[in-house]
């Protein structure tokens, strides 16, 4: 008998491409994501770049029509201007030591209740931290005035009391955050140190405390942003003197009657922003960090 | 759970943290309050609490007024709503307050400014007889203004329907200047207007005509109906009437003024919000503004000075009437603690040398007679306003004020809500009328049953 060996059968059909390769995949993949994330960046810095555009401009060209987007002859001068018409150096530490203080005894306060509420065993300790919570839901713009009668009447207006006493009450936000990652943090390490004869205090000044470095900055950025942004409370509380660069930038960029220097202001804009900017950029990673590990995400 | 145990030993740690906290507090606390103002300084001085914009009262003028008055420190508060609001709630008022006189019924009403006839009265330098009558409008005797005491004095003022246009932007579009003696009507305004108006590609390269839409609708619209004969309030204040055949035309000129695209509105706004900056670009021919408005052009170009010129205010009907939409100037708290150092500050501030300087200045009409004389009249522009305005003086009128309802404050978000509905053809220029009618008549009542 013959046997007739027949060739393996080749299918109908053409050989399909070669699948693309894992690296190959991650790198389109990776390369849509930069895409995205390069679009989100120039949405978001924008209008920043705007911002110092503007301040490069006359008032001309701030208002001409088309639109120019260059200015023609850059003008550092508006600059130069926003920094002598006012006495900046001088908002400028007012906002700085303001923001500072602000955010320093603000986290430390809410540190000390997040460890209270996450560590501590206590009757209505649960009800009392959902009040903590709700308080959230209140506008601060709401207690405004009847804080400033009550500060009033104490003698506490224009000078910065306010800001430390708002501080040691602590942010209910802030409570959250560190209550929420110091009840991640395991018992063992409380009782070890408890057993080692640590009294509450040290336990969370030398054990709790450093583990929580991302969130004591993520805190310290968060609140020493609102306080630096923050325009309704310094001009409320503080004298011209005394009060912020917000509040400053905001009111004193005028000719005598009153009409706002724009691109001068945009300069002074632009240059507030500088400091925020150079703090996120530094301690960026921690930011991230300090969010996430604490269960709170966007 | 194991107990913490009390821990009583002192560690060098612990002792230097302490120490550095304890010489850290001891450095701030200085810096935390150093700044609080009570109402008298340490050297024994009257602390005198003014609060105004820092624009209008210069650090030059307080440092001289306290050299003239040695005996008083200023303790100066940038002008601010809220603030004032706090203050007053907290009893704590400033001793003089930055406030316009349209629009003053309502503080009047409620008792909160003190009585200036007695200062007025005594008074060698600053007397009810050297007042202009623009001044009538910080008057209230219990039931209108213009009559009864004086609360405040004006520091300044202008009649803001008076119109400033650029020549130029006429001479380009081939149109004929308008009259700087005779007022033109709203409806030829609108109509030279819309020819000055220049669009390309569906972009507003230069308007026609600005009306500060931003700044102020109540009084403008006032005005257009009591040009017309009509009035905006009832006899005792507590009501009005939009749907007025005056009232309706009023409010149908801005509607066509906002359709025909001939200026920024609240639905196409200025850049920076005012009309100031399109007008010195030469992207606007006419904008309405005051006499003050003159003060902005002494530094500007040749090319600027030598083409602008003011106009009369336009009429809606057969009376001329040009009155201030504000009139700002202060007055005392009555709860202010230091009333009769307030009045040395108001005679300083109002009759004295910042009043002149003030009134050379171009900034404003001075609010006293003496000091009209002192209005700039050297460069060739500002003898052209001076003469405008010297015939426009004779017009000036009066705004309508109840004290149950804010003045422009609370009649304008009402007003640019409804003229919006209209503009966007969403209702009838009758149905805004309405609307506005039944909105405002809400908060005259509420205001009613709040003074009573």
């Amino acid at each position: 008998m013959t046997v007739t060996r027949t060739p393996a059968t080749t299918p109908a059909t053409s050989t399909p491409p070669a699948a693309p390769s894992r690296s190959s995949r991650r790198r389109r993949n990776a390369a849509g994501t930069y895409l995205l994330l390069m679009t989100l960046a120039v949405l978001f810095a924008g209008p920043f770049a705007w911002l110092v555009l503007a301040a490069l401009k006359t008032k001309a060209e701030w208002v001409s029509i088309p639109t120019k987007i260059l200015p023609e002859t850059p003008q550092w001068g508006n600059f130069v201007q926003a920094f002598t018409e006012i006495n900046f150096p001088a908002y400028l530490g007012n906002s700085l030591f303001l923001s500072f203080m602000f955010a320093t005894i603000v986290t430390f306060s809410s540190a000390a209740v997040g460890f209270g509420f996450a560590r501590l065993r206590g009757r209505g300790k649960r009800p009392l931290f959902v009040l903590v919570l709700a308080t959230m839901m209140l506008p601060q713009i709401l207690t405004l005035i009847p804080t400033y009668v009550l500060f009033a009447r104490m003698g506490l207006v224009n000078t910065y009391w306010p800001w430390v006493m708002w501080a040691l009450g602590a942010s209910p936000f802030f409570v959250f955050l560190f209550r929420q990652f110091f009840a991640a943090i395991p018992a063992e390490l409380e009782e070890a140190a408890i057993i080692d004869g640590c009294g509450y205090g040290r336990i969370f000044l030398q054990i709790f405390l450093p583990l929580s470095r991302p969130v004591l900055l993520t805190s310290f950025l968060l609140s020493f942003t609102w306080t630096w942004g923050d325009y309704i409370a310094p001009a409320l509380f503080l004298d011209p003197d005394q009060t912020t660069l917000s509040v400053a930038i905001a009111a004193f960029y005028l000719d005598p009657h009153g009409n706002p220097d724009a691109t001068v202001q945009a300069a002074a804009a632009a240059m507030y922003v500088v400091p925020v900017l150079v703090i996120f950029l530094f301690g960026q990673r921690y930011f991230i960090r300090g969010v996430v590990s604490s269960g709170v995400k966007g | 759970m194991p107990q913490p145990p009390h821990h009583t030993q002192l560690s060098r740690r612990r002792f230097l943290t302490s120490s550095a906290l304890v010489a850290g507090s001891a450095l701030t606390a200085p810096l935390l309050g150093a700044c609080n103002a009570g109402t008298e300084s340490g050297d024994g001085k009257t602390v005198l609490t003014i609060m105004y914009k820092n624009n209008e009262l210069t650090k030059e003028q307080i440092a001289d007024f306290e050299a003239k008055n040695p005996d008083i420190r200023i303790s100066f508060i940038e002008h601010d709503g809220t603030r004032l609001n706090a203050m007053l709630a907290s009893n704590e008022p400033p001793d003089l307050v930055r406030a316009p006189a349209v629009g003053s019924a309502r503080t009047n009403a409620q008792g909160l400014a003190t009585d200036l006839d007695p200062y007025l009265a005594k008074s060698s330098v600053l007397k009810k007889e050297h007042l202009l009558p623009v001044n009538d409008s910080f008057r209230w005797d219990g039931k209108r203004i213009g009559h009864g005491p004086y609360y405040g004095i004006i520091k300044d003022w202008s009649q803001d329907a008076t119109l400033w246009y650029n020549r130029a932007l006429f001479e380009q579009a081939g149109i004929q200047p308008l009259s700087t003696a005779e007022p033109i009507s709203y409806d030829e305004l609108l109509e030279i207007a819309t020819k000055l108006t220049k669009k390309s590609g569906g972009k507003t390269e230069a308007y026609g005509l600005g009306v500060e839409w931003a700044w102020n609708l109540f009084a403008p619209i006032s005005t257009m109906i009591l040009q017309q004969g009509g009035e905006v309030y009832n006899t005792d204040l507590t009501k009005t009437d939009m749907t007025t055949p005056q009232a309706l035309r009023a409010l149908k000129w801005y509607v066509d003024f906002a359709k025909a695209g001939v200026g920024p509105t609240s639905l196409d706004p200025a850049p920076d919000g005012a009309d100031l900056s399109l007008f010195l670009a030469k992207r606007m021919a006419i904008t309405q503004d005051g006499y003050w408005y003159g003060g902005n052009f002494v530094k500007e170009s040749d090319e600027i000075k030598n083409n602008i010129a003011m106009a009369p205010a336009p009429v809606m009907g057969d009376k001329r009437i040009s009155p201030t939409y504000a009139g700002w100037g202060a007055y005392i708290p009555a709860k202010a603690k230091h009333k009769d150092e307030a009045w040395r500050f108001m005679e300083y501030y109002m009759a004295g040398p910042p009043s002149e300087d003030r009134a050379k200045g171009g900034w404003g009409i001075p609010a006293l007679k003496s000091q009209l004389s002192l209005m700039p009249q050297e460069l060739p522009y500002q003898k052209q306003v001076f003469e405008t305005q010297q015939a426009e003086l004779q017009h000036a009128g009066q705004l309508p004020d109840s004290p149950y309802i804010g003045g422009a404050t609370a009649w304008d978000p009402v007003l640019d809500k409804h003229l919006q509905r209209a503009i966007k053809n969403e209702v009838t220029v009758e149905a805004a009328g309405k609307a506005i009618t039944d909105e405002i008549n809400e908060l005259l009542r509420q205001g009613k049953d709040q003074i009573g």
